[in-house]
């Protein structure tokens, strides 16, 4: 199942030889990649296989690395972080501003933010603009910082856990939110260790372990030649993979 | 780059104007407490000499935590920004490396400069408050006098605060860049501090050789020169005892500071650009 169907013209991001270490620790081996455009793309592992570096990277907030990455055909640079539009794992933004004044954030640094899109996302969810960051609870700032990154109009949108840490309640808000606000033509990232949560929204999985690639294919094919579902397939694959 | 300066500033203005307020009107209302106590005769109200103690810390204090809650905001916000939480947003923004840390150099010089001149400002409020008001008309008149007519001394005092402001920026920095290559990643306040120190007492190292063989302009605009060398003069130097010659502006010293102003300067730019870890 090793195998893939995406050239380069289908491609936004192509990774060529990616490797990365933390001092003597391997944590990318030499990973070649292709994210097909226009899908929703599940980066699978467990805990410590690689994926948080990987979007990193991807993002520009890691620099040392051998490898080659193209992002739309460009360098990791201004470029790429104009179209790359990314929700960390972790509350990025200062508790002391208010919702009003990270709108104006967005609005200011990010020439492609929908201003008025960020204000009805945040309005349906019942969030008071002149509020402060510090007093919300942690699954209110996830959507709130999901709602600022869902409305740039970007070409890649990359969610590093964003379901990771929210009451199961709030996760379907999150992928309602996701499913019905991203550009269609986009590129969704989106990664995760919790498989059957996002398993109905992806069209794309790659499973990483160890910092190499297991697994890349569309989930339909992995679902029709396995027979099974991808978070079986994913139990199956990590149970016989040594994990960290 | 001027909305991140704008930004910067918005940012900041809040704990920036507090800070200024602190200094300028603690200096203020401890000469006006002075010059109150003055014209009472203490010894006759038994309660006095207790509030004057009081009073006596109380102003002092507040002139000084104004200088610590700038210090503390300066060094906070650019913590916060560069190696903190905040980091993840500021690193993903469209900008270049140039324009992040010229802004963050900017807006820092002139929060510091602020600073400076609330105390200057606040010095000049508290002469004329204690003193008698045309003596002291007097005095500073001809102290204006006295700036006018050196008035290259005091361009050069100027700019030799204003390289110094840029230096010590540059150095926190470089300090922050190095915390984020991703070789610390515990008690990295402490660390920092440790490096920012380490950093310092290396700029020292170096500028001994400048303070040794110093020529420039001292005090009154006329050239000055002193270059005798030996161990013990080198000793001194390191220990900032530099000599007794008066500057105002050292021409080896400014060079080797816009030395390292320009190096540190560069530094932090190659880090970020190619060895930035952020956690």
């Amino acid at each position: 199942m090793n195998n893939q169907n995406i050239n380069e013209e289908n491609s936004i991001i192509e990774i060529k030889s990616l490797t990365k270490f933390y001092g003597k620790f391997k944590a990318l081996d030499q990973v070649d990649l292709s994210f097909p455009k226009g899908k929703i793309i599940g980066l699978l592992g467990p805990n410590g296989s690689g994926k948080t570096t990987l979007i990193k990277i991807i993002t520009g907030l890691l620099k040392q690395y051998q490898g080659e990455i193209l992002i739309d055909g460009k360098q990791i640079g201004i470029d790429t972080k104009k179209i790359v539009s990314y929700l960390p794992d972790r509350n990025c933004l200062p508790d002391n501003w208010t919702v009003e004044k990270a709108l104006t954030y967005f609005k200011t640094f990010f020439p492609d933010f929908e201003y008025d899109k960020a204000k009805n996302l945040i309005s349906q969810l019942g969030i008071d603009l002149s509020k402060k960051f510090k007093e919300f609870s942690k699954g209110t700032k996830e959507k709130l910082q999901l709602s600022l990154v869902l409305s740039r109009n970007a070409k890649i949108y990359v969610f590093d856990e964003p379901i990771a840490g929210v009451d199961p309640a709030a996760r379907d808000l999150i992928f309602n939110l996701i499913l019905n606000n991203y550009h269609r033509d986009s590129t969704i990232i989106i990664c995760t260790h919790l498989i059957s949560e996002v398993e109905e929204i992806l069209d794309y999985a790659i499973f990483l372990n160890r910092g190499k690639v297991y697994l890349r294919e569309y989930v339909d094919k992995i679902k029709e030649s396995s027979g099974k579902s991808l978070n079986e397939v994913f139990k199956e694959v990590y149970r016989c993979a040594p994990i960290n | 780059m001027r909305q991140l300066i704008k930004h910067d500033f918005k940012e900041s203005w809040l704990e920036m104007v507090i800070a200024n307020a602190c200094i300028l009107g603690g200096l203020i209302l401890l000469g006006a407490f002075f010059r109150i106590m003055f014209s009472i005769d203490i010894s006759s109200e038994s309660a006095l000499p207790v509030i004057y103690s009081y009073v006596c810390i109380l102003f002092p204090f507040i002139i000084f935590a104004g200088i610590v809650l700038a210090f503390i905001s300066i060094v906070k916000n650019l913590y916060q920004k560069l190696v903190g939480n905040q980091a993840y947003i500021v690193y993903s923004l469209p900008v270049s490396t140039d324009a992040l840390l010229l802004t963050k150099i900017l807006v820092t010089t002139i929060w510091i400069f602020s600073i400076i001149l609330s105390f200057l400002l606040g010095l000049l409020f508290l002469i004329l408050i204690l003193g008698d008001f045309r003596s002291q008309i007097e005095v500073l008149s001809n102290l204006a006098d006295l700036l006018f007519s050196n008035f290259g001394a005091f361009i050069g005092y100027l700019v030799t605060i204003f390289v110094n402001i840029i230096l010590l920026i540059t150095q926190i920095l470089l300090t922050l860049a190095i915390l984020n290559t991703g070789t610390i990643r515990k008690a990295k306040v402490i660390i920092g501090l440790l490096i920012f120190e380490a950093i310092g007492y290396a700029m020292q190292i170096v500028k001994i050789l400048p303070n040794t063989f110093s020529f420039g302009f001292g005090t009154n605009g006329e050239w000055t020169t002193f270059n005798s060398f030996g161990v013990s003069t080198i000793l001194l130097s390191f220990l900032s005892v530099v000599n007794g010659t008066l500057y105002c502006f050292n021409i080896p010293v400014f060079l080797v500071n816009v030395g390292f102003i320009i190096l540190f300067y560069f530094l932090t730019r190659y880090i970020i650009n190619k060895k930035m870890e952020l956690e």
